[in-house]
């Protein structure tokens, strides 16, 4: 009987990291609350390790046998195996790591955007921004289709279609600009560097000890 | 007897009144409780009359009448956890009780199959059904309170942690099959995996030993005790078999697993005197290279040839065209290093 103990301590360990780090730099840079730029990084590195997780389930029953050894071979022993045809898999792990490394990126983007589209919606906001929407139920404004649309358009990244002329300032504050997708950036590569040099300490750790 | 009649009207006049307190004025979790039994009822009634007229236990009305406890007591549970919310960082205990009574009545009681075939998305499903649980009481039109005080940023992301444990548990899942699937590949220690831990010794038998057991076992039904003439035929027909057949052979004793395909099955056979033969049996590893592992395993196979002990009425002409054919095996041996090719 194994239980994935170490994985469930070290995943939770470096969310924690990653969060702390990633709100500090969200703060800082964004000018946001405390509170909000914790509530930002917590989700957007909670998403990536879920959507992670679901690529992982889904794309390992479809690797040739040999990678999948060394998959397994790694979770269980912490090495890879030699004498297989991806025997040396340095360059496999480097160009994986950098495809996750801004797939994470492209994740945490568009799923803060899609949290924030929808956050605009919810009742609690109605009523600073006055009484166009509130007359219309949850449902409706969840599902019309002019929301679906910039949904649409939020998701491919066309940005939102905005014709109402009667409003000087954006109505849509939850689309980023480029400051704010910087800022974003810098978060996710500080808190990446923070998780590769912990994971290289614990390799080197590892190796001195025997 | 008008002491029994009144007992009688005060029973009907308190079910009557609870009906009616469920039925019409307040509709609350206390009338989804109530019906959930009262099906349960009419389904154990139903039982009992199809059992009394067909003889069969479970018929078609029965099963949906407990179905629909079932989701009258699912509606119960959870309206009385959304009154009575208790919550801890974000996860609120009721989603999960009303969950798990979700899984059971989806995966236990209606989609049977499913459950018994895959034992794990009974688990796996829990945390997912008890998010969507959690999802739907933000829809409820009674809810606006609820939904005005609510964080959305904060609700999705445990949201999202409810995933993130349902993930935990299918990789617990995962981790077992491959267990299972490279018996050999996983022989070592897991002292330095990052991952998982053991928490009880796992004595794992030889995978390469498995089969060569298995395909001795198969080699002794078909040669011990047959006519000594019939002998070449039966181990020709073993040693012209490839690999992949030699395994297709053995398959009924021992089921196929993902590492076979590194195991490689060789059956040789030594002619030593017209009395005598030899059966080498070799399972070698073709996979990844470890330490800890030796490259082949052989097993030999003595054939000889013996007078029919059935036959030792009759005279010598006669016990000299009967010989039958022994089978005897040694243990296998384990030979460490590179492996010749072929």
């Amino acid at each position: 009987m194994v239980l994935p103990f170490r994985l469930i301590l070290f995943q939770s360990y470096f969310l924690l990291i990653a969060v702390a780090v990633e709100a500090f730099i969200l703060y800082r840079r964004l000018q946001t609350s405390r509170k909000k730029s914790v509530q930002y990084a917590a989700f957007m590195n909670v998403l990536a390790h879920v959507c992670g997780w679901i690529v992982f389930f889904v794309l390992l029953p479809l690797f040739p046998e040999e990678f999948k050894a060394q998959v397994i071979s790694y979770i269980f022993y912490n090495r890879f195996l030699s004498g297989l045809p991806v025997d040396r898999p340095i360059i496999v792990v480097t160009s994986v790591a950098v495809m996750i490394f801004f797939g994470a990126y492209l994740l945490k983007l568009k799923g803060l955007e899609i949290l924030e589209f929808y956050v605009e919606f919810m009742p609690a906001r109605d009523k600073n921004r006055g009484t166009n929407n509130s007359e219309q139920s949850f449902f409706q404004r969840l599902t019309s289709g002019e929301n679906t649309l910039n949904l649409a358009r939020l998701i491919v990244g066309a940005g939102i279609l905005n014709k109402t002329l009667d409003k000087k300032k954006p109505r849509y504050d939850y689309l980023f600009t480029r400051w704010q997708a910087i800022s974003i950036f810098w978060a996710h590569l500080s808190s990446s560097s923070a998780i590769l040099l912990i994971l290289l300490w614990r390799e080197i750790a590892l190796r001195y000890r025997g | 007897m008008l002491k029994m009649f009144d007992k009688a009207r005060g029973i009907t006049k308190s079910m009557t009144d609870a009906m009616s307190g469920a039925m019409s004025g307040a509709l609350s979790w206390k009338t989804m409780a109530f019906l959930g039994f009262f099906s349960w009822f009419m389904a154990f009634i139903a039982r009992v009359v199809a059992e009394l007229t067909y003889g069969s236990s479970n018929s078609f009305t029965s099963e949906t009448l407990s179905s629909c406890g079932w989701i009258f007591l699912i509606i119960a549970v959870d309206w009385w956890t959304m009154e009575h919310p208790s919550d801890f960082l974000g996860f609120s205990f009721g989603t999960w009780v009303t969950g798990a009574l979700v899984c059971i009545f989806l995966f236990v009681e209606l989609f049977e199959n499913i459950g018994d075939e895959f034992p794990s998305v009974l688990f796996v499903a829990w945390p997912v059904i008890s998010a969507i649980i959690k999802i739907t009481h933000i829809c409820y039109p009674a809810s606006s309170k609820y939904r005005e005080r609510l964080n959305y940023r904060a609700f999705w992301t445990v949201i999202l942690c409810h995933l993130l444990i349902s993930c935990w548990i299918q990789f617990y899942f995962s981790s077992q099959y491959w267990l299972n699937n490279y018996p050999t590949l996983l022989s070592e220690d897991f002292e330095k995996s990052a991952f998982i831990m053991r928490v009880e010794p796992v004595i794992r038998a030889n995978r390469g030993e498995q089969l060569l057991n298995a395909l001795e076992t198969d080699i002794k039904a078909n040669v011990d005790n047959q006519p000594w003439f019939e002998v070449d035929q039966v181990i020709s027909k073993y040693t012209n078999l490839s690999s992949d057949d030699l395994k297709e052979t053995i398959k009924e004793q021992v089921p196929e697993i993902s590492e076979d395909i590194w195991w490689q099955l060789i059956s040789k056979i030594e002619q030593i005197n017209p009395s005598q033969k030899t059966l080498i049996l070799q399972a070698r590893w073709r996979g990844p290279t470890l330490p800890t592992l030796g490259s082949q395993l052989t097993q030999t196979c003595q054939i000889v040839r013996i007078n029919d002990p059935g036959s030792l009425g009759r005279n010598e002409a006669a016990r000299n065209l009967v010989f039958i054919a022994k089978i005897e095996c040694s243990a296998s041996d384990v030979q460490t290093g590179e492996s010749p090719s072929i």
